[in-house]
Parts: C-alpha cells; sequence; structure tokens
C-alpha cells in the first residue's frame, strides 16, 4: 500500500515543473493571415486522417472482436474484388484532390513576395543571426542572452532557467505592425533555416544564395522562434525573436538605432587615441570573452579540438600578435572561426586579445589598445558604412560641381579642352558599354572607333547622343543626363580619338540646336 | 548460444549429399568461411540485432540528455555525433542488414532454390559488415570525434565545417554501400533464375516479389549515395566544388542529390516490412492475402512514385512554386497505393478466422500504427503546412512511426513468426507477448507525445529546448527506456528459443501458407536440393 | 539433363543477369555524377535557387517595356576570412524591361597582404533568375587585389520583357569569397 502510494508521488512530480494547461498540444494559429491558413489546412488534414483512421481501425477491430478464432469464427474464402479495389483506389484520388486545392491556394500566397514595404536581410552564421535593413543604415547581431550559468548544468551550475530560457536574445529583430515584411535569408557558413512559428514564415539560409519570404503581422508584440536546420554544435542556441512595434513605435526605434550607430562610431574614434589599463582590457576581455569565444574556446580556453583548438599555450595566443589580432578580426577562412571586425568595436577586440593572451597561464603581458587592432588589420580607418557613405557623397559632390556653374552655351572651346573634357564624360558615360578603346562590345555594343556614326554626319551622331538609339535600346538617350557642353564635349572627343580624325570640333552651340529639334 | 545452433543443426545435416557443397566446418571458421543461405541469414540478423542494441544505447543516452531542460550529460557536439550515429546504424546497420537476413534465409526456401545464387558474394556481402560498422563507432575514439553532421550528412556542413571525420565516414558509407548491392544483385539473381519449375512470378510469395522490387531499389540507389559521398569527399580534401558557392558549386544541389537516394531508402526500409506483414496477417486470419495482384502493383507503383518525390524533404530550401506543387502532388500520389495496401490487409482480416500469437500481434500493430506514420507522412505532403513541420520533432515522430513501429515491428513479427523453423523450437508464446505489450506501450509513449512537441515547436537535434517542453521529453523519455529495456525480453526469448523449448513441427501454425514449411523444423542445413514441383 | 550441364545452364544465365545489373550500378553510380550538369541545367531553366548566367550574354531583348518599371536591389556580402569591404555603390536601381543598365559595386582590400576574390551572384525571387541577364559582370572573372588596393567594378545588365508581371521587385545577392590559392589558371 505504501509503495504504491510512492509510485503515485513520483509519478506526480512528473508535472511539478510546470502546468498541463500551460503545454501546447497543436499547431500555433499564429497571428499572421497565412499563419491561419495553414493552421486551417493543418486541422483539416487532420479532421480527414481521423475521419480515415476511423474507419479503417474500426473495420479492423470489428475483424479482431467478431471474427476471432477463439469464438468459432470461420474464415471466409474471398481474396479479390475489383469493384473493391477500384473503389478504395477512387475514393483516396478524390479526397486528395480536395486537400491539395486549398494547399496550392495557400502556397501561391506564401510565395508572393512582391510589394514588400520594408525589406530586412537575416543571415545566419554559427551560431547567431544577423539583420541587416535594406533602406536604413542599420544592421547588427543577434545572440542568445539566455546566461551560461543558466544551461551548462553538466558543469555543476545549478541558476535556475528564466521565463525564456533559450528563446532570448540581446538585440531584438523589430518590424512595424501591419506592414509587408520581406526576409532575405542567407548564411555565412553552414545551412541554417530562419523560422518563426507564429508567422508560419520557415526558409533555409544558404551559404552563396539568397531565399526570400514575407510576413505581415497585424499585432504588435514579441514572437519568438528558433533555427531549424542542424548546423553544428551550438544547433540549438540561435534563437529567433521579432518584435513587431506599432508604427510610431518603430520609427522611434529607428530613429534610435541611428543615434547608437552615430554613438559607436564616435566611441571607435574615441577608443584609438586612448590608453585602457591592463586590469581594465583584462576585465572587458574576460565578459567579450565568454559572450562571444567561450562556446567553442571554452571558458577554460581548452577548446573543443581538433574543430576548436585550445587558446591555453596556442601558438596563435602565445606568438605574433598581429597574427592573433587578424585571426580575431577576420576569421579563418574554411573553418568555424569567424571574423569578428564587424561584431566586435575595436576596444572589444583589443581587450579580447589582451585577455587571450594573458589568461590561462598564458601570461604573455602583452596589454593590447584599440589602435593596435587597428594598424594590426591595415588601413581600415573607418568603419563599412560610413566608408560607403563617403564614397557615395563625393560621387554626387563631383557631379555637383560640374552642374553648378551656369552653362554657357555661347562659349567656344579649343580642340584641347573639348577633348580633355570629352575624355572624362566619354570614361564616366559611355565607356562600360563603348569600352575606353572605343572598340565596344558587339553585338550588342558596337565599335566607336572608324564607326559610320562617328566619322559620318555630325547631325545623327549628335541626336544618336542626345536622344538615344531608335534601333537599339541599349543606347541610352543622354540628354537629360549631361549638359550640353559635356555633349559637345564628348561628340568632339568621339570623333577624335582612336585615330577617328574627323577634326570636327562641336561646340555647346550646336548640341543647343540640335536638342531643339 | 550460437554452438548450439551449430550442433542443433548439425544433426540435421547429416542427409546432406549434395556433391557441390563443402561440408560444414566448425567453431568460427564454419562462420567465416560459410556459404550458406542459412548460415549467413543468422549472421546478418545477429548482426543487425547487435547494432540495434548499440544505436538504441545512443538513442538512451539522447533521451537521459533531454529528460530534463539544460545540459545535464553530454556536451552539445557529443550530442550531434550521437543522433549522427544513432541514425546511421539504424538505417544502415540495424534495420537494413534485418531485412537481408530475412531475404537469405526465406527467400530460397520460399521459392524452392537450393541457396542463393551467388553464396561466395554473400559470404563477402555480410563480412564486410562488422568491419564497416566498426570503423564507423571507431571514429567516436578518434581525436576528430565521431560524425556530427546528421544522418543526411548536409554540405557544407559535413565539407567545409566537418569535425575531420568526413573521410571516415565516407569510407564507412562506401563498405555498406557495397555490401547492400551485393546482396541486392544476390537476391535478384537468386529470384530471376532459382525459383523452382512452376513458380511463375504471379505466384511467388508476396515476401518474395517485396524484397525482389527492394533490392532493384537498391541497385538503383545505393550508387547515388556512393557518389554523392564521393563529391562529399573531394570537396573535403580534394579541393573540388560541387557544393562550395565560392568555387561555384549549389549546397542546395547536395541535398537534392542526396535524397534521390534518400527517399528510395525510405521504401528500402518499408518494403520488405510489407511483404512479412502480408505473409503473416493471412496465416493468422486462417484466409488467403486478399487482392494479391494489387499488392504487387501497389508496391511496383510506391517503388516507381519514390524516384520523384525527393524534394518534399526539402520545401524550405526555396524552389520554385511550380517545382513546389509537382513535388507536393507526387507526394500526395503515394497515399493512394500505401492506402490500398492497408485496405487489402483489413480486407484479409475482414470475416477470417483470427488468432493473436505474437506475430500477429505484432502485424496488427504494425498495420495500425504504420497507417498513423503515413498520416503524419500526408500532413508533412502538404507544402504550406510543412513549412511548420519541416525539421520538428514532428517530424521525428513521423518517421520513427514508420521506421520503429513499421519496420522494426515488422521485423519483430517475422522473427518471431519463422523462429520455429530456423531453431526447431517454439519460442516463450507468454515472454512474447510481455516483449509485445511493452513495447506497444512504451513505443507510443516514446514517440507519440513527440507529435505535440513538433507541433508546439520544438526543432530537431537540439541537445537542450525551451521550458515549456519540459514534461513531455520526461514521458518521451521515460517511454524510450522503458522501450529500450523491453527489447532485453526479446533477446531472452531468442536465446531461450535456441537453448531449447517445445519441439516444433514443421508447420507450425495452421493456416501458413508456402514451401518453407514442406520441409523439417529446424530447416535442414540443404533444403529443396532437388526443387518441388509447384503447380 | 544431366545435373552438370543443368548446373552450368543457371550459372551461365546467373552471370549473364550479374552483368547486367553491375552494368545497372556503374550506370547509376555514373548517374549520380550526371546529375551535378543536369542541376545546372535544370536551374538555368527554371531559375531554381536564383543562380543566374554565368558568362556574358549579348542584349537580345526587342524594345523596352517602358510601361513597367521593375526594382532591382543590391546587396552585398563578404564571406568569412575575406578581409574586403564591399557594397553596391547604389541601393537599389529602377528599370524598365529591356533597358540596359550599368552599376558599380566598390571592392577595398583592407588588409596589407594580395588576395583574389570571387563574388557569386544569386538572384531572388529564384523564378526571376532566368530573366536577369548580366551583359558585363566582375562577377564573371576573379578579382585580383593587392594589400590596401581598392576598385570598382561595374556590373551591366537588362531585365527580359518576358519577366512574369507578377514580379516587379529583383533582389540581386553577391556574396564574396577569398580563392586565394584556389585559383585555376
Amino acid at each position: 500500500m505504501k509503495r504504491r502510494n510512492l509510485s503515485w508521488l513520483a509519478l506526480g512530480s512528473l508535472f511539478s515543473s510546470s502546468v498541463w494547461a500551460d503545454m501546447q498540444l497543436n499547431l500555433t494559429k499564429g497571428v499572421t493571415e497565412i499563419s491561419r491558413e495553414v493552421y486551417d489546412l493543418h486541422m483539416l488534414v487532420m479532421y480527414i486522417c481521423t475521419a480515415i483512421g476511423i474507419v479503417v481501425f474500426g473495420a479492423m477491430f470489428w475483424s479482431m472482436v467478431f471474427h476471432r478464432k477463439s469464438k468459432g469464427a470461420k474464415a471466409a474464402d474471398f481474396h479479390e474484388s475489383t469493384k473493391v479495389e477500384i473503389l478504395w483506389t477512387a475514393i483516396p484520388i478524390v479526397i486528395l484532390i480536395a486537400m491539395a486545392v486549398p494547399a496550392t491556394k495557400t502556397l501561391i500566397a506564401m510565395e508572393n513576395n512582391d510589394n514588400a514595404d520594408v525589406t530586412i536581410q537575416v543571415t545566419g552564421s554559427q551560431w547567431k543571426w544577423h539583420y541587416k535593413y535594406f533602406d536604413q543604415d542599420i544592421e547588427f547581431y543577434s545572440v542568445l542572452s539566455t546566461p551560461r550559468d543558466q544551461y551548462e548544468n553538466q558543469n555543476g551550475s545549478s541558476a535556475e532557467k528564466g521565463e525564456n530560457y533559450l528563446l532570448e536574445v540581446d538585440n531584438h529583430l523589430v518590424i512595424p505592425v501591419n506592414k509587408k515584411v520581406r526576409f532575405l535569408i542567407t548564411s555565412d557558413d553552414v545551412i541554417h533555416a530562419w523560422w518563426v512559428p507564429a508567422f508560419a514564415v520557415k526558409q533555409d539560409a544558404n551559404p552563396g544564395f539568397i531565399n526570400e519570404a514575407w510576413t505581415n503581422v497585424p499585432e504588435p508584440g514579441i514572437y519568438r522562434g528558433q533555427c531549424a536546420e542542424l548546423c553544428g554544435k551550438d544547433h540549438g542556441f540561435m534563437p529567433i525573436v521579432v518584435e513587431v512595434k506599432s508604427e510610431a513605435d518603430y520609427a522611434a526605434w529607428i530613429e534610435e538605432q541611428h543615434q547608437m550607430t552615430a554613438n559607436a562610431a564616435a566611441a571607435e574614434k574615441a577608443s584609438l587615441n586612448a590608453s585602457v589599463s591592463m586590469d581594465e582590457l583584462m576585465q572587458l576581455g574576460e565578459t567579450t570573452y565568454v559572450a562571444y569565444c567561450a562556446a567553442c574556446h571554452q571558458v577554460s580556453g581548452a577548446g573543443l579540438p581538433p574543430a576548436f583548438p585550445a587558446l591555453k599555450g596556442s601558438p596563435v595566443a602565445l606568438g605574433d600578435i598581429s597574427t592573433h589580432i587578424n585571426t580575431v578580426f577576420n576569421g579563418k577562412a574554411g573553418t568555424g572561426m569567424q571574423g569578428y571586425g564587424k561584431q566586435l568595436s575595436l576596444k572589444q577586440i583589443a581587450a579580447v586579445v589582451t585577455y587571450e593572451r594573458n589568461a590561462w597561464g598564458n601570461n604573455t603581458g602583452d596589454a593590447v589598445q584599440a589602435s593596435d587592432v587597428q594598424s594590426a588589420v591595415g588601413g581600415a580607418e573607418q568603419s563599412m558604412s560610413e566608408k560607403v557613405t563617403d564614397e557615395v557623397k563625393a560621387v554626387v559632390d563631383d557631379v555637383v560641381a560640374q552642374v553648378a556653374p551656369a552653362e554657357d552655351l555661347t562659349k567656344e572651346y579649343s580642340h584641347d579642352e573639348l577633348m580633355k573634357m570629352g575624355e572624362e564624360v566619354y570614361m564616366t558615360a559611355c565607356a562600360a558599354c563603348h569600352q575606353a578603346s572605343g572598340a565596344g562590345l558587339p553585338p550588342a555594343f558596337p565599335a566607336l572607333k572608324d564607326s559610320a556614326v562617328a566619322k559620318g554626319d555630325i547631325a545623327v551622331h549628335l541626336d544618336m547622343v542626345i536622344n538615344g538609339s531608335k534601333k537599339n535600346p541599349a543606347m541610352a538617350a543622354f540628354g537629360s543626363q549631361l549638359t550640353k557642353t559635356q555633349i559637345a564635349a564628348v561628340v568632339t572627343y568621339e570623333r577624335n580619338a582612336w585615330g577617328n580624325n574627323t577634326g570636327d570640333l562641336v561646340q555647346p552651340a550646336a548640341v543647343d540646336a540640335a536638342s531643339a529639334k | 548460444m550460437t554452438t548450439d545452433v551449430i550442433e542443433q543443426e548439425s544433426h540435421d545435416s547429416h542427409d546432406d549429399h549434395h556433391d557441390d557443397s563443402h561440408g560444414k566446418m566448425t567453431g568460427i571458421k564454419r562462420w567465416l568461411y560459410t556459404t550458406n543461405h542459412k548460415d549467413i541469414g543468422t549472421l546478418y540478423l545477429w548482426f543487425s540485432f547487435i547494432m540495434f542494441l548499440t544505436g538504441g544505447a545512443m538513442a538512451m543516452v539522447i533521451r537521459a540528455e533531454l529528460f530534463q531542460p539544460g545540459l545535464q550529460i553530454v556536451e552539445p557536439d557529443f550530442f550531434n555525433q550521437l543522433t549522427t550515429v544513432h541514425g546511421l546504424i539504424m538505417v544502415f546497420g540495424a534495420i537494413m542488414p534485418a531485412f537481408t537476413g530475412f531475404a537469405n534465409w526465406m527467400i530460397p526456401m520460399m521459392i524452392g532454390a537450393p541457396d542463393m545464387a551467388l553464396p561466395r558474394m554473400n559470404n563477402w556481402s555480410f563480412w564486410i559488415l562488422p568491419f564497416d560498422f566498426a570503423i564507423l563507432i571507431g571514429s567516436f575514439f578518434m581525436e576528430s570525434g565521431a560524425p556530427n553532421f546528421g544522418w543526411t550528412f548536409y554540405a557544407p556542413l559535413s565539407t567545409t565545417y566537418s569535425n575531420g571525420s568526413t573521410a571516415f565516414f565516407v569510407f564507412a558509407v562506401h563498405i555498406m554501400g557495397i555490401s547492400s548491392i551485393m546482396g541486392a544483385i544476390n537476391i535478384v539473381v537468386t529470384i530471376m533464375n532459382l525459383r523452382a519449375p512452376g513458380m511463375t512470378y504471379m505466384k511467388m510469395p508476396l515476401f518474395v516479389w517485396t524484397f525482389f522490387i527492394t533490392a532493384y531499389l537498391l541497385i538503383a540507389v545505393m550508387p547515388v549515395l556512393a557518389g554523392v559521398v564521393t563529391m562529399l569527399l573531394t570537396d573535403t580534401y580534394f579541393g573540388t566544388s560541387f557544393f562550395d558557392a565560392a568555387g561555384g558549386g549549389d549546397p542546395v544541389m547536395f541535398q537534392h542529390i542526396f535524397w534521390f537516394f534518400g527517399h528510395p531508402e525510405v521504401y528500402i526500409m518499408i518494403l520488405p516490412a510489407f511483404g512479412i506483414v502480408s505473409t503473416i496477417i493471412p496465416a493468422f486470419s486462417r484466409k488467403p492475402l486478399f487482392g494479391y495482384a494489387s499488392m504487387v502493383y501497389a508496391t511496383s507503383s510506391i517503388a516507381l512514385l519514390s524516384f520523384i518525390v525527393w524534394a518534399h524533404h526539402m520545401f524550405t530550401t526555396g524552389m520554385p512554386l511550380f517545382g513546389e506543387l509537382f513535388f507536393m502532388y507526387c507526394t500526395m500520389l503515394i497515399a493512394v497505393p500505401t492506402g490500398v495496401k492497408v485496405f487489402n490487409w483489413v480486407a484479409t482480416m475482414w470475416r477470417g478466422s483470427l488468432s493473436f500469437e505474437t506475430p500477429m500481434l505484432f502485424s496488427l500493430a504494425f498495420v495500425i500504427l504504420f497507417t498513423i506514420g503515413g498520416f503524419s507522412g500526408l500532413m508533412l505532403a502538404m507544402t504550406p503546412v510543412d513549412f511548420q513541420y519541416h525539421d520538428t520533432y514532428f517530424v521525428v515522430a513521423h518517421f520513427h512511426y514508420v521506421l520503429v513501429t513499421g519496420s522494426l515491428f515488422s521485423i519483430f513479427a517475422g522473427a518471431y513468426y519463422w523462429l520455429p523453423k530456423w531453431t526447431g523450437h517454439m519460442y516463450s508464446e507468454s515472454l512474447g507477448k510481455w516483449h509485445f505489450w511493452c513495447s506497444l506501450i512504451s513505443v507510443n509513449l516514446l514517440f507519440f507525445p513527440m507529435h505535440f512537441l513538433g507541433l508546439a515547436g520544438m526543432p530537431r537535434r537540439i541537445p537542450d529546448y525551451a521550458l515549456q517542453f519540459a514534461d513531455f521529453n520526461k514521458w518521451v523519455s521515460i517511454g524510450g527506456f522503458a522501450f529500450g529495456l523491453s527489447q532485453l525480453i526479446f533477446l531472452v526469448v531468442v536465446i531461450k528459443c535456441i537453448k531449447g523449448g517445445e519441439k516444433a513441427a514443421a508447420k507450425p501454425w495452421d493456416g501458413a501458407e508456402g514451401l518453407e514449411w514442406t520441409v523439417a523444423s529446424p530447416a535442414p542445413y540443404h533444403t529443396f536440393s532437388t526443387p518441388p514441383k509447384i503447380d | 539433363m544431366n545435373k552438370g550441364t543443368e548446373q552450368k545452364n543457371i550459372q551461365s544465365s546467373n552471370s549473364k543477369v550479374v552483368k547486367k545489373l553491375v552494368l545497372i550500378v556503374f550506370g547509376m553510380f555514373g548517374f549520380g555524377f550526371a546529375l551535378v550538369p543536369l542541376y545546372d541545367v535544370f536551374c538555368d531553366i527554371t531559375g531554381l535557387n536564383g543562380k543566374t548566367n554565368g558568362a556574358s550574354v549579348a542584349y537580345a531583348a526587342d524594345g523596352i517595356d517602358t510601361s513597367r518599371i521593375i526594382t532591382v536591389q543590391f546587396i552585398s556580402r563578404t564571406a568569412q576570412g575575406i578581409p574586403w569591404q564591399f557594397e553596391p555603390m547604389e541601393r537599389e536601381v529602377k528599370v524598365h524591361p529591356g533597358e540596359v543598365k550599368f552599376v558599380k559595386f566598390y571592392a577595398k582590400n583592407e588588409s596589407n597582404r594580395d588576395i583574389i576574390g570571387q563574388a557569386v551572384p544569386s538572384v531572388s525571387p529564384g523564378l526571376a533568375a532566368a530573366y536577369f541577364q548580366k551583359i558585363e559582370c566582375f562577377c564573371f572573372t576573379q578579382q585580383p587585389l593587392k594589400g590596401g588596393e581598392e576598385v570598382e567594378m561595374g556590373l551591366q545588365f537588362y531585365v527580359d520583357p518576358e519577366l512574369s508581371e507578377d514580379i516587379s521587385t529583383l533582389t540581386l545577392s553577391y556574396t564574396l569569397y577569398d580563392v586565394t590559392g584556389k585559383v585555376d589558371s
């Protein structure tokens, strides 16, 4: 009697960790229109299967109960019936068609990625997600934020597991409510899969290729998902958290992100001139190491050889500082070692390198500063996005500078002036197709060297440049893209370069006259 | 206990006059050099059972780790090694060799042939297997560790990002491939050339038909597997770029080629099960199999369809819409011949005279539980919903229903059914029933809640999970341990049956049909040296 | 019909079947490899996986369809281990189907060693890939850059007017890989 009570007690304790009511048995309905359609399909198939199951298993159990030998049942002798065979081939086909029709409809809706309001690039890597907003200069990594001591129970740690254990990240992906959001999904290393059940979105992230998916969430809230394709050791530890915000909140968030990017850039610059004490480096280094490196190289620095080598006593950590920095900054191709240059600030990299060179008895005594990192990795003076913005700006400035002075159409230019200006214009506007050598890329892009147009009637030549070709759409109209002076110069150039030597000088006034026609 | 078999069988083989065969050797040499189909069948069956226990032990560790949230016992990387090798061992080491064992034992006896057509190759195809799996399991003890990229070994996780076990893995797959191909060639040649006079194709037992079709599937797709692992090898070590985007390759192509092998492979593991169950259900219903011809056609059409559905394993890889639709429709179509089979089994039982010995119990459980696996398969075929199911525990539940309560249960059913013929003794019916009921209850406790876990959103192949999955995982693990322990009952049954027990008659089952029941129990070392007459 | 000849007959027909089956085995092994070019053909036809043409094509559209505007977005990514800055100089362009466009990408080798890069394109949606025609592209060849060197790389393309009406946005993604040391001569 006592023993039985005990076993009931043990059975009861199985439920102790949570309540049954919390448990989800069925597929989630999700929050989007698509996810509801998917749920309905799921229920439809399940009902159909249940019905078929009841009929088939019912017949089986009927035989098992009523046609048993022990009850004296005598076996009948039938073993064929074409009629029945046809019937139970045909009926399933009809049922299948009934299932295929709504499935096809939903699938077509799911695959329509067009007309998105927001586009976000999602990149998986071992073992984190990276999000980049296409229209904004916003990008960030999203990494599991559950503290290690909550899950590393094999090391004796027994911290209580939080509510969103293994489903929480440091940076949420934020998207606006009621907008069509398109995800461009890809990977940096192995195949991952980006899955948020509430949206019914699951797409593989294939290295080197992009995949698309979309959602349109009508309710603000926080939605959680996980990587759904085996991607190595910490496949179970790269969750996805999407935060859907109202339009106003979303705009505020975007603003805040821009501000943070600017602050980070300023801090990065400041760190270049700062000299940080060894203690501070070691402290920052340790926290950074535990967050970013310990998953593979382990907190003890012993690594998990051979895939993840030990850092304790390793030739990299004890050897040349610049090699060490470069490995951390750029990663090592073809191995699990990623580049952290984009993920960590220079100061963090300096700190983590310092930590690795001095922890676990490595004791090299080296203190690495942010400026050391910068000089070790070469000329990366500015952060990526800053650099590009500058580039684009320079191009724009250039164009503005050329356009800005009002055109003097009456001005007569000398041969040399026209040729010099013409060459510049040609190189930016024409050389892509017609090539710097004037040889073109026939047949789509005819040669200008010795061409009938360049050596023939000036009016035809001008018309071609100003209005484009009627026969060949590849030849765009430049009338609105270039100034008249520029057109004059480029036509002059084309008629005199590469041995065309027609001697013709085309002045802006002629272009003006030609465009007026 | 093997020596007992030898003694047992050597008594019965004194009437051996066949001039072609060398006499039986004794001790280990008998087993090393044997070309006898019954010996080789026995070897295959024991080997697969040992592999089943080995793979099962790995599953126990996996379930122990998943018993509660948090990393308790193993490191995540070792966890991945366990799931990978568990899958490989169960597919290539347990299920497939077990069926080959059945084929070796039963096909010659069922078609009235003296032996397999190519007995020496038969010896080879078995004996490379133990070495092969020694290599695979041995990789656990190497510096690199065992393969950790899943039994589906998707590139580039298995190439550029592998832990260094790829070469051993590829070598092991090549050898098991060669073994399967040799076994399959042997089965085809035997069935084509050694049928007793008068046994036309449409008079062959359905068991023989399913193995015939399976053998053809093996011959068609095992070379493709060999090809894809070869590409994997050269990508990893010889600088080719089949699956590496940097060199113009494509990692998704790996999945296409792999599943071109992989989907027929799934049927390689279930068609023989259909054959076994189609033999047992009529025997214990005391009524001929309903719709023999339609069973043959259904099996063939399942085999043919299996070549054009492979991409339903990869709906989330970003296929164009019409590709997804094509593979969805084809996959749904497979439900039709599969349904025909289930209906035929039910019709066979209908108005029969049923009795419930252990083989029948396992067969009945097979029909019901395999059908449940079929239902979840149908659900998975629906592309839009598959986006939710894909790579979750729902898939794990699905294929374990098909492979454990499907293939494995049919193997148990077949083993109980023919044990009297193999050993000459009846097995202990009460222990057999214990084995059945323990297995039935525990296997459902093990796999049924996995459906719920998957639907609730638990991804597969993870060593730790969020808290809302905790309760079900506990139950699943308990079911897992119980199922594992239940299999030890089977071991006891078999050993007891070999050692002794009630003497079995030539035909211990009154409803059984087939040539194998016309010879004595245990089957003499050489049977049908003179072919029987079939009318 | 003595036993010996019967035995021989069976053996010869056995070896016939075995030969046929072995032939199938080798055939299927070959077929596994044949799937590689077949897959590429299949991808070309269907645009599976967003594969685009790997070599220059001539302009072959008949006319510009000015009634439609297609937005072409550019995305660039660097694979791990290649210390290059690599960005499109325009984020997106709007084109009419049939219109030839020229855009530039910027690349800079930020390390102090010489590196050879290879950009691998992918177009999404995959169905549009077959209609995205590259006349000239830096991705056709490998790009060597000395340490610290920078370059502007051109891409000239047009969108085939046959592109399905349902598609109005195309995304072209380039992933840059470090192929130093695996360069084919």
